[in-house]
């Protein structure tokens, strides 16, 4: 996980810290997007810390078990914020820059002449067959094709698109700053219905849970909608007490949900009731939670992790260890 | 107090200078500008009482200074009889300082605004999302829909640090105005009030230069267009004397339509920018 201090670092469950990169007095900048697992490396991204602007970005590959045996897959002229997605076995990186840029996950060599949209991209690809979908600060949503980086089909809505759509059943559902969720025709981009409920903008990527829709918005509420008509089930609501920036997780039978008031919300999709009191953490959550096992490891905005039994909700801080 | 500000000063300053943006044709820099103006406005009863206490404090320098040689060595009774003065003529001494005090907080909110709403992080915006108008009233205006902001002018990213030409503009325009508010005084230039006067002339606006050398150029634009209308209003109040004063003198055109006192101070004001 990347931390405040430009390090990228491997703890164990314990919370012990295995590994940091670079390692020394170095520093590589800031993380916003989550890292990938490629067999025994994992994948970030990072901001180029040697750039004034901050805006210069590098995809790192690094060996899981010691953070050596460093690469370099990627340079952008933007931030890279959506985290990258490995579909296939082909490594997909949104940035800033306008660019989709679809590599090899091993040597970063590009399997198709980058995509570029009409603006800058925040979230991730999102993958249904042999198409990507994403959306764009410029207001629009593109689908293009993931064998050859063809524009299938682009559409515009209301604001910016800051996060990742989510895909199923035919559909492409995407949130926005107008604080609208639109539900396209993934084959066409035709607008299918759209929800106006929410208070504030719609950023972090929906979950598909069957027919419901659940999406989460910085009014705080995760809403959730019937994924056919876009019609709530205002009784299903999920209130929390802060900007619910990250998409929601889905393990098992249970939706985590990451809150700005510092707490950890669990959600039985059947019976739509709090499985647990939320876990209250020191820090913001701004990040999907991760789930492994009966474990759910969150990371909050100040770099510190903690670890959740998820099946009681009972927690601990795993990183840095508590005072 | 943090959400006290952002009510009352943060949240207006952001969504008048988003609105700006809407009507100005999306330029960035153009909304900066109507922005300072309407923030001067707004702060003229202030600034015009601080312009005014200027003045009286350059009008009152040669009594000062008799002052100081009158009671030479006695550094109580030179305090005394100097607080004696400024009460006769209705100043006080610390009421420059007020009006600065007053525009630190304005200054914050308007940072803070052009951080925010030209932002490249997903923290900047974030705040943002908490601050923008987008309901009730406001819904009509679409403030969120004017996202992302178009931050370029000139060729320069109003939202990252504008660099050594912004900060000049910056220093020099401050430092205009500062000699404007100072202007020099027959027989003051030595006094303790003209020296340390002299030095924050100078003192401000490198300090003030330095300080946004780092800062996103939109807060340079800001600090160029707020000297600018200071060197304007203070003219129009205490007279372009300050102004003048900084141009190149040409006494063999001027002096014959000049009295003859006005040629000896004019004379004796370039003796002591030469000291200086």
């Amino acid at each position: 996980m990347g931390q405040p201090n430009g390090k990228f670092i491997a703890v164990d469950t314990n919370g012990q810290k295995v590994w940091e990169f670079p390692s020394g007095k170095e520093h590589i900048g800031g993380f916003y997007a989550a890292p990938v697992f490629a067999g025994d490396r994992v994948i970030f991204a990072a901001s180029d810390s040697t750039d004034p602007s901050g805006r210069r970005a590098r995809v790192y590959s690094v060996t899981a078990a010691t953070g050596g045996e460093a690469k370099v897959l990627k340079e952008t002229q933007g931030m890279i914020v959506g985290t990258p997605l490995l579909y296939g076995d082909t490594l997909y990186v949104t940035s800033a820059d306008k660019h989709v840029y679809a590599l090899d996950p091993v040597t970063g060599e590009e399997r198709w002449p980058a995509f570029t949209a009409d603006g800058a991209i925040w979230g991730s690809v999102v993958a249904d067959g042999d198409r990507l979908f994403f959306g764009t600060m410029n207001h629009s949503v593109y689908a293009i094709s993931a064998r050859d980086g063809q524009q299938l089909w682009r559409v515009s809505v209301n604001g910016a698109v800051l996060g990742t759509p989510a895909v199923g059943g035919g559909r492409v559902y995407v949130g926005d700053v107008d604080s609208k969720l639109y539900a396209l025709d993934a084959a066409t981009g035709a607008e299918v219905w759209r929800f106006a409920g929410a208070k504030n903008w719609i950023w972090g990527q929906p979950a598909l849970v069957g027919d419901l829709l659940y999406v989460p918005s910085l009014d705080g509420n995760v809403y959730v909608l019937d994924a056919a008509t876009g019609a709530e089930h205002e009784e299903w609501r999920v209130k929390t007490n802060g900007a619910v920036r990250a998409g929601p997780t889905l393990a098992g039978d249970t939706l985590y949900i990451a809150s700005e008031d510092q707490s950890l919300y669990a959600v039985n999709v059947t019976s739509h009731k709090l499985a647990w009191a939320p876990y209250k953490a020191t820090g913001k959550l701004l990040t999907s939670p991760v789930v492994a096992g009966d474990t759910v490891y969150v990371v909050a905005a100040n770099g510190t992790a903690f670890s959740v039994d998820a099946r009681t909700g009972s927690g601990r801080q795993l990183y840095p260890e508590p005072k | 107090m943090g959400e006290i500000f952002n009510l009352l000063l943060l949240r207006p300053v952001l969504n008048v200078l988003l609105f700006l943006y809407s009507v100005l044709g999306h330029n960035y820099a153009l909304a900066i500008v109507v922005l300072t103006v309407l923030l001067r406005l707004i702060t003229q009863p202030f600034m015009a009482s601080q312009l005014k206490t200027s003045k009286k404090m350059a009008d009152l320098q040669p009594l000062l200074k008799e002052v100081e040689k009158k009671y030479s060595g006695d550094k109580e009774r030179i305090a005394q009889e100097q607080m004696k003065l400024y009460r006769e003529h209705g100043i006080n001494p610390m009421g420059g300082c007020l009006p600065m005090l007053l525009q630190f907080p304005i200054w914050i909110a308007l940072y803070q605004s052009i951080i925010q709403t030209l932002g490249h992080t997903p923290l900047n915006l974030l705040s943002l999302s908490k601050h923008i108008y987008s309901g009730g009233i406001f819904q009509r205006l679409g403030l969120p829909l004017l996202i992302p902001l178009s931050s370029a002018f000139l060729g320069i990213d109003l939202g990252l640090p504008g660099g050594i030409i912004i900060a000049a503009l910056v220093g020099l325009t401050m430092w205009i105005q500062q000699k404007m508010m100072t202007p020099p005084t027959e027989g003051a230039s030595d006094s303790p009030q003209a020296a340390f006067g002299q030095s924050m002339s100078l003192f401000m606006p490198v300090m003030f230069a330095m300080f946004t050398v780092n800062l996103p150029a939109g807060l340079g634009v800001y600090f160029i267009v707020s000297n600018l209308i200071g060197i304007v209003m203070q003219g129009f109040t205490t007279g372009w004397e300050g102004l003048t004063s900084l141009l190149p003198k040409r006494p063999s055109l001027a002096a014959p339509a000049q009295p003859a006192a006005a040629q000896e101070k004019r004379t004796k004001s370039g003796r002591s920018k030469k000291k200086r």
